[in-house]
């Protein structure tokens, strides 16, 4: 029966830093700062005791913008333990690790081969002296490569029973990521290989899954609330003959989950907690057994609105929360709070009374209603802000965060002017 | 619209509770503090507008009925709307012949006012004209536009609240705000992430640098071996230098000596010992024959044995020899006794006479011995000797009795005494007979007996008589044993009876020694003649018996010189005798020895014969010359092989020859100097590599340690979430700007567009109110000014101002807001609480009469406790109601 098992993972990017964290917290630092290397290592774990033929890596191993000299002595530090056990590797380097940025004085162990920026290179992976499966790929030689590489690929000229193709591009219409070696499904199904690796997508899909299967394993460990979920590699075997067989499995050291609270119709802060708990477990493939970082935004309108404002009070939420934690074996913790909520009062009764707080709701819809006038006003009022050095460190504002911060400016008047009983 | 209507059912301490006849214009709700006016203020907010989310604060009925109630109001549009509410804020709308429960229509119907609305338009409390006073000019310009805004809070606190947030956060050329602190820490964390990201280059040369340490290491070795391999070479051949002489040596003598022969082995040396030998055996010839210093020769010998000489015959008496030789000594000392015993023998007799003659000189020495039974006879006198001093005792002792007696005559004789006593009592007895005492009689009598009977029991007996009869009884005792006794001595002792026991006694000691004395000398005797003398005699015999054979002298007479002589001749021959024994043997033993040496000899001269002819040798001079030079040239190829074998051991083997070519050609001495540069070489190659190994050692660390710090994500990551908090801080930043921008934009457009006409419409009200002394009020648009201008248009500012007056403005301000409210939307009543209270009567009636004015279109609701009140105001017009 000739069949291959292997492992495939992408976008490692180890050794880079948590963004979009608000506080800062010793022990979850302490967890944290590995987290990049931890889930590799699990995935390297994984590949021993599976019994894996080989390792197949698509690309962005490390972000060669950080300078990190640990991650390339890491990495290589665990590929020598699969080389030990005779697990062989396969990996490409992809745009945020081109060829260029590899120390060459690094020495790659056995076993481990890495695929250079020319064409149509590939390595025949051998079970004694049968040749099994061919492996196809191509290293980015540098950081921008945006021709279509799957285009050149194409079957050994005496091929091997099964043939893999290792990527690391875009495949069909762009997306939030930048458009690298982008492709078309399309095409690539045409090509008669059984299995395309790809990378540079951290979201895990399946593209298509079999005839050819072609997948995007995700990154192993999201790296802000934008990358929540689970995230693993897949656990792949092909039997020739036979669809492959893709078994996701997680390796990440710490889920990010962006939660959403309606907050209408609670009265008691009390609540909070359970409530946290409760939208927890409704996120998506919520697993018990995993570590979770969560960013919770409260939205409503609730009567708790002014003490949720309470900045102090909140802290102390998430304070009470975080401790609680540290006695678990799996820890939940929060990264911030965002209150996002309304005071239990009736902004449209208001907006279509008299009075000067009417007129304001009024004058915000206007800006509300148009982006432009939007921008230019808060454009005009960021004149004000003449740090230049605090204004580089931080990025653009979308159209959705101005909205976002004329709502609030909305809200925080609204408090102000209209006193409650 | 036109509240006519109040109906409670159940609300705070209202049950059941209605007011009817409310109608336009002023309404008096007149009573006491207690009575429940805040309460009814609060229905009528509660129930148009909503109750409060808290319970406690709905004011739940406290005796009873339902908790809510309905107000019926006659609207604008003379229409009728009855708007009930539950406590629990559940609605019922009865408008338009419809009961809706619909909040739009009621909203619609209120003119959408809100609560905030309506208590900062509609109602005037008399809190806030207490703290009119208590305003600045600013404070007052902010009560002027929250009035006009409608609003109960302070536009101005509000715009300081936000701005004081945003300065926090950042203000152009703070540096302690919230973004130039976060800043700074980015700047830093920054910095040192530079620091930890410099390593990647860092490592790239060092790695890169160790390769070519490790390359030039490589090569320095290289060099060393070789050197040291080619000093070594060199060293070799010094080493090898001796031996390179001493083979160019030999050779040359080798080709001197003839061809080495193969003699056999040891020639010289076999010849020696042949020699050698030989003369030993010459030697010992010698010796045997003619003797040494130690030994004799058999020449010798021979002459001795001639000169042996001894008496045979004597010899053959050995045994009597011996005899008499072991045996001198003691025939000596028999002689010397014999003369002693004699002698003792002769003393014994005369003491044995002696003693005899003085124990009786008729007695002969048969006497004695027939004397036995010694010791009975001792005991017998003994015996005597004893019984004769006890009755000597005795009589001593019975005479100085008597003599007592007699001495101590003068005393009572107490026998007759004793006599006398008893006479007397039996006497005594008679009279008393007489007298017919018979008892005493009786007593007398038996005691006269008793005493006359029994006194020898009383009295000693101690009669001179008895004494003197005891004493003769005694004595005649005495003689009988005397008598005895010498009967005893004559005829058992044979002895003289007047013999006293001591002598006696003495005798018969005497006998005893005598006795013995006696048996000794007999035994003396006895001795001498049984043994000593036969010794003697057979010992004189065996002498003499021998006496014959003596050769050498004339025998002595005396028995014991001719004993020494016997046994010195004796021993004499023996010696002699024994002397050709020995002789004889010892010449025997080296005559064989002679043989055997001879025939030695002659062995040896054969060997040597064939020795010499082994190698051809005339004689043994020859012999030794052929082998010694033979020798000598094995001896130098030997010598020549030990140094090629040592320039071998140094170069390996078959090299000699190459060896041996090279020192032909090179010198000692440079040879010697090529080693010394390479030495000096070799140690300046030593230290280059020791230095350049200390060097990548500490690039090796370098490297080791760069490779060990991996803090870089954790940095980042705190890096980032810096600059989150800045993101956070900029985002609240702009929402405080946003917030302050357009709550400005507003109040601007507020104060442009409404306050002039409020103003204007306030004015008009502060005329009436102050009958015409103020005119007008200013608000510069900036709001920095207002002023008020009185009739001659002079101007005050706020601070001007009386208190009184203050509170005319702010009455003045809030009417004409009122008014220029009602142009847009539903009126609603006008609720006063107590406020003419603090003004003096004048200005309280002159505000009553502007509250009539302004009540003509509108129901103005008044609540008081002071009757007095309702003084100020045309009872006629207004309308009165209890509580």
């Amino acid at each position: 029966m000739l069949k291959i098992k292997f492992i495939h993972t992408a976008d490692l990017h180890l050794d880079t830093p948590f963004k979009g964290l608000s506080s800062w917290n010793a022990d979850l630092s302490k967890k944290l700062k590995d987290a990049t290397f931890k889930s590799f290592k699990n995935i390297i774990d994984l590949c021993i005791s599976k019994k894996v033929d080989f390792l197949i890596i698509s690309g962005d191993i490390f972000d060669s913008e950080n300078k990190s000299l640990a991650a390339q002595l890491k990495f290589v530090t665990e590929l020598k333990r699969l080389s030990d056990k005779g697990i062989a590797t396969y990996f490409t380097c992809g745009n945020h690790d081109p060829l260029k940025s590899w120390l060459d004085t690094i020495k790659l162990p056995e076993n481990v081969y890495r695929f250079d920026s020319s064409k149509g290179q590939f390595m025949t992976f051998k079970k004694g002296e049968d040749a099994i499966a061919d492996i196809h790929g191509i290293s980015f030689h540098e950081k921008v490569v945006k021709e279509n590489l799957a285009a050149d690929y194409k079957l050994a000229p005496n091929p091997s029973p099964i043939s893999i193709a290792v990527l690391h591009g875009t495949v069909g219409i762009p997306g939030p990521h930048e458009n690298y070696a982008p492709f078309k499904t399309s095409d690539v199904v045409k090509k008669r290989f059984d299995y395309w690796a790809l990378g540079h997508i951290h979201k895990k899909q399946v593209i298509h899954p079999s005839n050819p299967a072609i997948i995007y394993p995700g990154n192993p460990q999201g790296r802000d609330f934008g990358e929540s979920g689970e995230k693993g590699c897949y656990l792949v075997e092909i039997s020739k003959g036979n669809d492959p067989i893709a078994e996701f499995i997680p390796t990440q050291l710490i889920r990010f989950e962006d939660l959403t609270i309606e907050m209408t119709g609670i009265d008691q802060i009390e609540l909070l907690q359970g409530k946290i708990n409760e939208a927890l477990e409704h996120a998506s493939n919520y697993d018990e057994n995993a570590n979770y970082l969560l960013r919770i935004t409260l939205n409503g309108r609730t009567g708790l609105h002014s003490s949720l404002n309470d900045q102090v009070q909140i802290e102390e939420l998430v304070q009470h929360y975080n401790d609680e934690q540290s006695d678990k074996q799996y820890f939940t913790w929060i990264d911030k709070i965002y209150v996002n909520t309304q005071p239990d009062i009736d902004i449209e009764k208001i907006k279509s009374g008299v009075g000067f707080s009417s007129e304001i709701l009024k004058s915000f819809d206007t800006y509300l209603e148009d982006n432009k006038k939007l921008a230019e006003l808060i454009k005009t009022v960021e004149e004000d802000f003449v740090n230049v050095q605090a204004r580089k460190e931080i990025s653009e504002f979308t159209d959705d965060i101005n909205k976002n911060l004329f709502e609030k400016a909305k809200m925080i008047l609204l408090d102000k002017l209209i006193k409650q009983e | 619209m036109i509240i006519s209507e109040i109906h409670i059912d159940g609300f705070g301490l209202f049950n059941d509770f209605s007011s009817k006849n409310l109608k336009n214009g002023i309404n008096i709700l007149l009573g006491d503090n207690e009575v429940g006016k805040s309460t009814l203020l609060k229905f009528l907010r509660f129930t148009l507008f909503g109750y409060p989310r808290f319970k406690e604060q709905r004011m739940s009925p406290l005796f009873g009925g339902n908790h809510g109630g309905r107000i019926k109001a006659i609207l604008s549009t003379n229409k009728v709307a009855i708007f009930e509410r539950k406590g629990d804020n559940q609605i019922a709308l009865s408008y338009d012949g419809n009961i809706s429960y619909n909040e739009t229509l009621w909203l619609q119907l209120l003119g959408n006012a809100t609560q905030d609305i309506y208590e900062n338009v509609f109602a005037f409390s008399l809190a806030e004209l207490i703290d009119m006073d208590s305003l600045s000019v600013s404070g007052v310009a902010d009560k002027i536009f929250s009035i006009g805004a409608g609003l109960n809070i302070s536009i101005g606190e509000v715009l300081n609240d936000i701005q004081g947030g945003v300065d926090e956060i950042y203000s152009p050329r703070g540096s302690k705000q919230t973004i130039p602190s976060v800043l700074k820490v980015i700047q830093e964390k920054k910095s040192s992430l530079k620091t930890i990201q410099e390593n990647l280059p860092k490592y790239q040369e060092l790695t890169t640098e160790i390769q070519g340490l490790v390359k030039e290491i490589s090569e320095i070795e290289k060099d060393l071996k070789k050197a040291r391999i080619e000093k070594e070479e060199n060293e070799n051949y010094l080493k090898s230098y001796e031996s390179f002489v001493s083979v160019v040596r030999i050779d040359e003598e080798l080709a001197k000596l003839p061809e080495p022969q193969d003699y056999p082995k040891g020639g010289p040396g076999e010849l020696n010992e042949l020699e050698k030998e030989q003369k030993n055996l010459q030697d010992r010839i010698d010796e045997l024959q003619k003797g040494s210093a130690e030994d004799k020769g058999i020449e010798e010998i021979e002459e001795d044995l001639k000169l042996v000489s001894f008496n045979n015959e004597i010899l053959k008496e050995k045994a009597k020899v011996n005899y008499l030789k072991n045996n001198l000594e003691k025939y000596k000392q028999a002689v010397t006794d014999k003369s002693d015993t004699a002698q003792k023998i002769n003393n014994l007799n005369i003491t044995i006479n002696d003693q005899l003659i003085a124990i009786n000189s008729d007695w002969t020495e048969q006497n004695i011995v027939d004397f036995s039974n010694l010791l009975p006879h001792q005991d017998r006198v003994k015996d005597f000797k004893e019984k004769l001093e006890s009755i000597k005792q005795k009589k001593i002792e019975l005479e100085s009795e008597k003599k007592a007696l007699l001495v101590s005559g003068g005393r009572i004789n107490t026998n007759n005494l004793f006599i006398l006593i008893s006479l007397v009592l039996l006497l005594l007895s008679i009279p008393a007979f007489y007298y017919s005492l018979y008892i005493i009689g009786i007593i007398c009598i038996a005691v006269a007996l008793l005493i006359f009977f029994g006194r020898k029991h009383l009295i000693k007996e101690s009669h001179v008589e008895e004494i003197a009869k005891q004493l003769l009884e005694v004595d005649n005792k005495g003689k009988e044993i005397q008598d005895n006794y010498g009967n005893y001595l004559e005829k058992e002792l044979n002895l003289k009876r007047t013999l006293s026991i001591d002598s006696v006694t003495e005798i018969l000691k005497a006998i005893v020694l005598l006795k013995k004395d006696i048996s000794e000398r007999d035994d003396l005797n006895r001795k001498q003649k049984e043994t000593k003398d036969p010794f003697i005699n057979s010992f004189k015999d065996e002498a003499i018996s021998i006496s014959n054979l003596l050769k050498n002298n004339e025998p002595e007479n005396d028995i014991e010189p001719l004993v020494s002589q016997i046994v010195e001749e004796f021993d004499y021959s023996q010696e002699q005798s024994n002397l050709k024994d020995e002789l004889e043997g010892a010449l025997s033993h080296r005559k064989k020895d002679l043989k055997k040496s001879l025939e030695q000899l002659t062995k040896n001269n054969q060997s040597i014969t064939e020795l010499l002819k082994s190698v051809n040798a005339a004689d043994r001079d020859d012999f030794r010359v052929k082998y010694e030079v033979n020798d000598k040239a094995r001896e130098l190829i030997e010598k020549r092989r030990n140094a090629i074998n040592t320039i071998e051991t140094i170069f390996g083997i078959n090299s000699a020859d190459d060896v041996i070519k090279f020192l032909k050609t090179h010198e000692q001495a440079s040879v010697r100097e090529e080693v010394m540069n390479l030495a000096t070489k070799i140690s300046s190659k030593d230290e280059e590599l020791s230095s350049k190994n200390k060097e990548l050692g500490e690039k090796k660390n370098q490297i080791r340690q760069i490779e060990g710090e991996s803090e870089l994500a954790e940095k980042m990551t705190e890096l980032e979430i810096e600059r989150q908090k800045l993101t956070d801080a900029y985002k609240e930043w702009i929402t405080g700007k946003i917030a302050l921008k357009l709550l400005t934009e507003e109040r601007g457009k507020y104060e442009k567009e409404k306050q002039p006409v409020i103003i204007k419409n306030s004015s008009k009200y502060f005329n009436k109110i102050t009958s015409g002394k103020y005119k007008r009020i200013n608000v510069s648009l900036d709001k920095s000014e207002i002023t008020i201008y009185d009739s001659r248009e002079a101007s005050k500012n706020i601070d001007q101002l009386s208190r009184g007056t203050k509170e005319q403005l702010l009455i003045s301000l809030r009417l004409g807001f009122i008014e220029e409210y009602e142009t847009k939307a539903e009126p609603l009543p006008v609720i006063v609480d107590e406020v003419l209270v603090n003004f003096d009567p004048t200005r309280a009636k002159k505000i009553a009469e502007i509250f009539q004015d302004f009540g003509k279109n509108r129901q103005i609701i008044i609540f008081t406790c002071h009757p007095s009140m309702v003084e100020y105001f045309d009872k006629s017009s207004i309308n009165l109601i209890e509580i």
